[in-house]
C-alpha cells in the first residue's frame, strides 16, 4: 500500500514537473532598428546569447548600409558620390545587380531619387511632382547599372543620383544574423524584421513553423504559409509607408518605368531560400504590372501570393505547395 | 488488483487528467502581450481594459473592449497609422514611431508577415 503510494506521488510529482519545464520554452526580444521592430525568437540551447549575436548583426549592417545614419558607407556614397569599397556594400551591390537584371529593372535601388521627390525622405510637397521632372529624373539619374561604377578600391554613384538598399538590407541583414545565431550553437528560430521572415529548425513539439499573412483590408489573415526549415517570406506593400498629397495616399514602391507609384496590388509575399530573395522578388513583383508580375513568377517559379487592389486573391503554380487561404475569403 | 490499489490509479488519472485540463487551456484564453521598447518590458492585458504605457515619443492608451477586441486608443506619434487601425482582435497592432507592440499570445502562427 505504501509503496504504491509513494509510486503514486512520485508519477503525479513528475507529470507537474514536466507541465511546468521551461527548458523547452523560446526567448523572444524585439528591438527598434533600421527604421523598424525587428523581433527575434530562438529555442534553446544558447538562446540568449543566439539572440544578442543576431542583433549585433542588425547593427552592424545598419552601421554599414543605413540611408539615414549619417557615417554609413551609403551615406557616403550618397552624399559624396565616391566611397571605398568594403564587404557589406560590395556584397549587397552585387545582389543588387544581379536581381536588377533578373527583375528587368523592377527592383531598382537607384529610385531613391524618385521617392525623394514624393517627399518620402522629408518634405512632402503639397502637389504631384511635376511629369517632365519625373521624366527627366528617370532619364538621368535612375537605373543601377547606369549610375555605378566602380575600380579597384571605390566606388562612384552618379552626380545627383541616390541609392537607397531598404528593398535588400532587411533580407542581407536576416541572412548573416542568422548565419551568426547558428555559430552561437542555436538550432531553432525566427528572425522578423516587419514582415521579412526567416525561420529556422524544428520546435520542440515538432509542429509546422506557419506565418499568417496579412489581409490589411480586412485587418485578418489572408493565408497561411507553411514554411519548412531555412525558408524565408516577405511581403510588400504600400499600405503603411506612404504620402499623402491632395489627401491622396502615395505608397513608396514605384513603378521604375512610369515613375508613378505601383497601384496595382495592395500586398505581394514571396516565399524563397534566403531572405534578400525573398525580400528582393516580393518588392520587385509589387513593382510589375499584374500581368507581368504573375508571368514572372511563374516563369522563376516563384511561390507567391498577391492581392490585388481590387481584392482578388492569386496564388501562382508553387505557391500552392506553401500557402493555404483563410477559409473565411 | 486490490480495492486500494484501482483507488490511488483512478486517483492519478484524475489528476492527470485536471493538470493536461488546467495547462493547455490556459494557452487557449484570449490574451494579449504589450511590448514597450524603450523600456524593454512586456505588459499583460490588465483586468481593467486599459493601459497606459509610456513609449519613446510619450504614452500611447491601450484599450479593450467586451469581445476582446484592442485598439490604440490614442498615441503621440506623426502619422496616427496605430490609431486608424482601429479596433483588432487576432492580428497584431504595431506602432512603429512609439515603439509598442501588441500581440495576440497562444495563437496559432509563428509569426505575421504585412508590409
Amino acid at each position: 500500500m505504501k509503496k504504491t503510494l509513494l509510486t503514486s506521488l512520485i508519477l503525479i510529482a513528475s507529470l507537474l514537473l514536466y507541465l511546468h519545464n521551461d527548458s523547452n520554452k523560446p526567448i523572444s526580444e524585439s528591438r527598434f532598428m533600421m527604421d523598424t521592430v525587428i523581433t527575434i525568437k530562438a529555442w534553446p540551447p544558447n538562446a540568449q546569447n543566439a539572440i544578442n549575436a543576431g542583433f549585433k548583426v542588425f547593427d552592424e549592417i545598419e552601421d554599414a548600409l543605413s540611408f539615414h545614419r549619417e557615417k554609413s558607407k551609403l551615406s557616403i556614397l550618397n552624399n559624396s558620390f565616391q566611397t571605398t569599397k568594403s564587404e557589406h556594400l560590395n556584397n549587397i551591390i552585387d545582389l543588387s545587380l544581379k536581381y536588377h537584371e533578373i527583375t528587368e529593372g523592377y527592383f531598382d535601388p537607384s529610385f531613391a531619387i524618385i521617392n525623394k521627390l514624393y517627399g518620402f525622405y522629408g518634405n512632402i510637397p503639397s502637389q504631384l511632382p511635376d511629369k517632365d521632372l519625373i521624366k527627366s529624373t528617370i532619364t538621368q539619374f535612375t537605373g543601377l547599372t547606369k549610375v555605378l561604377s566602380f575600380d579597384k578600391d571605390n566606388v562612384y554613384l552618379k552626380k545627383g543620383a541616390k541609392i537607397d538598399f531598404g528593398g535588400i538590407a532587411g533580407g542581407y541583414a536576416i541572412n548573416l544574423a542568422s548565419q551568426a545565431m547558428i555559430n552561437e550553437g542555436c538550432q531553432t528560430f525566427l528572425i522578423d524584421d516587419a514582415g521579412d521572415i526567416k525561420v529556422m529548425g524544428t520546435k520542440p513539439d515538432e509542429s509546422e513553423w506557419a506565418i499568417a499573412v496579412l489581409n490589411p483590408v480586412e485587418k485578418s489573415f489572408l493565408a497561411t504559409a507553411k514554411l519548412p526549415s531555412s525558408m524565408c517570406i516577405s511581403t510588400s506593400g504600400n499600405y503603411e509607408r506612404f504620402v499623402e498629397i491632395n489627401n491622396k495616399k502615395y505608397g513608396h514602391i514605384m513603378n521604375p518605368l512610369t515613375g508613378f507609384p505601383a497601384e496595382e496590388f495592395i500586398s505581394v509575399s514571396v516565399i524563397a531560400k534566403t531572405p534578400e530573395e525573398a525580400d528582393i522578388m516580393s518588392t520587385a513583383l509589387f513593382a510589375m504590372p499584374e500581368n507581368l508580375a504573375c508571368k514572372k513568377a511563374e516563369e522563376l517559379s516563384i511561390p507567391a501570393l498577391f492581392l490585388t487592389a481590387d481584392l482578388r486573391v492569386i496564388i501562382s503554380a508553387k505557391g500552392n505547395d506553401f500557402f493555404t487561404r483563410n477559409s473565411k475569403l | 488488483m486490490q480495492k486500494n490499489n484501482l483507488i490511488f490509479i483512478i486517483t492519478l488519472l484524475a489528476i492527470s487528467a485536471l493538470a493536461y485540463y488546467f495547462h493547455f487551456a490556459s494557452e487557449k484564453t484570449t490574451q494579449y502581450e504589450i511590448r514597450v521598447l524603450a523600456q524593454n518590458k512586456t505588459y499583460l492585458r490588465p483586468l481593467s481594459n486599459r493601459l497606459i504605457v509610456k513609449g519613446y515619443l510619450g504614452e500611447s492608451i491601450i484599450t479593450w473592449n467586451m469581445n476582446d477586441e484592442v485598439r490604440i486608443e490614442k498615441s503621440p506619434c506623426p502619422n496616427q497609422s496605430c490609431v486608424k487601425m482601429g479596433l483588432c482582435k487576432s492580428i497584431p497592432l504595431i506602432c512603429v514611431p512609439n515603439g509598442i507592440i501588441i500581440n495576440p499570445i497562444a495563437q496559432k502562427y509563428d509569426a505575421v508577415t504585412g508590409q
